[in-house]
């Protein structure tokens, strides 16, 4: 019996090392790209469309201009008080462009504070602020901002949310 | 004539006994070839991941090379590369298929070279990566290339 025990004993700590095995090198992340990888190539992509954006005085954003120069705008407009609304059009195309860019098994999420400001309220959510209890993976980029210091840009790639229109 | 009867009482009471220690080693038995088997698929998995990242990470240099930083390659570079040269620098009997695609602002594949076929593969692993590269408008694009190895 003492015997039995002991082999039963041993069989668990065997397996339980074949487990702990496996588990570390099962990180979710395999297949996925990296999404601060992913979101400085973007940033510095051009938008690649003319649009118009409705803010007072309107103004049209090129095809030639970075898709980090927009953005700085944006998030210093909304700094200044203009509603996120306005940007619509620049917002949509944004998301979009990032759901054809990464995996059509994650959904893209674009979240913006401020350098100084509170993590708890970002100052714009694309298209909606993550589920903060999801498991996702995320990479961040810095933008200038105009009245000193920077804007801090996350990009949250959320698996437990598929986009079901984006990938390739 | 008397028979031994406490010997062959004794004989069956070892088999039970013998069972019991029969059972425990190939319990462990088992158990052993389990874990080895499992860590042997591990490390196989692992090495073709690392290959996966080292190919990546070569056609990656080979687009947009160190000294050039901060300057776009142009899409026709991308277009003109030869992938093969590139994974023979890493390794030689690798079967792959390295593919690059333009997401933004065209959807465009660009390039893409197979050796082997996956058909059978137990095994394969992953890695892809995203460069900027000027189209031929001088726009930025935003150019994926994935590799997939097994």
């Amino acid at each position: 019996m003492v015997f039995f025990a002991a082999a039963l004993l041993v069989t668990g700590m065997l397996l339980n090392q074949s487990g702990s095995y496996d588990g570390a090198h099962e990180d979710g992340s395999a297949g996925f790209c990296d999404p601060a990888d992913l979101l400085a190539v973007l940033m510095r992509a051009s938008v690649g469309t003319s649009m118009e954006l409705n803010t007072s005085p309107s103004v049209t954003v090129t095809g030639y201009e970075e898709f980090s120069e927009v953005l700085s705008f944006e998030l210093d407009e909304i700094d200044s008080g203009t509603p996120v609304e306005l940007f619509a059009a620049f917002n949509d195309f944004l998301c979009w462009t990032l759901s054809c860019a990464c995996s059509p098994a994650m959904e893209p999420h674009l979240v913006a504070f401020r350098e100084d400001g509170s993590y708890d309220e970002p100052m714009l959510a694309i298209p909606s602020a993550p589920d903060p209890t999801a498991l996702a993976f995320a990479g961040s980029v810095t933008l200038p901002r105009q009245s000193g210091g920077h804007y801090i840009v996350v990009l949250v790639l959320d698996p437990a949310s598929p986009s079901e229109g984006g990938g390739v | 004539m008397s028979w031994d009867d406490a010997a062959v009482g004794g004989f069956f009471e070892d088999l039970t006994v013998l069972l019991f220690v029969m059972v425990g080693v190939a319990v462990i038995v088992s158990a052993g070839v389990w874990t080895a088997h499992d860590a042997m698929d591990g490390r196989v998995e692992e090495e073709l991941g690392i290959l996966a990242e080292e190919l990546l990470t070569a056609v990656l240099r080979e687009i947009s090379p160190p000294e050039t930083i901060g300057h776009a390659p142009s899409i026709e570079h991308i277009t003109g590369l030869d992938l093969f040269a590139v994974a023979a620098e890493i390794d030689s009997d690798c079967q792959f298929c390295i593919s690059a695609t333009e997401h933004h602002p065209e959807h465009a594949w660009l390039c893409s070279a197979t050796r082997g076929l996956p058909e059978g593969a137990l095994r394969t692993a992953y890695a892809s990566g995203f460069v900027n590269a000027l189209d031929p408008m001088g726009m930025v694009a935003v150019v994926e290339v994935m590799v997939l190895v097994w």
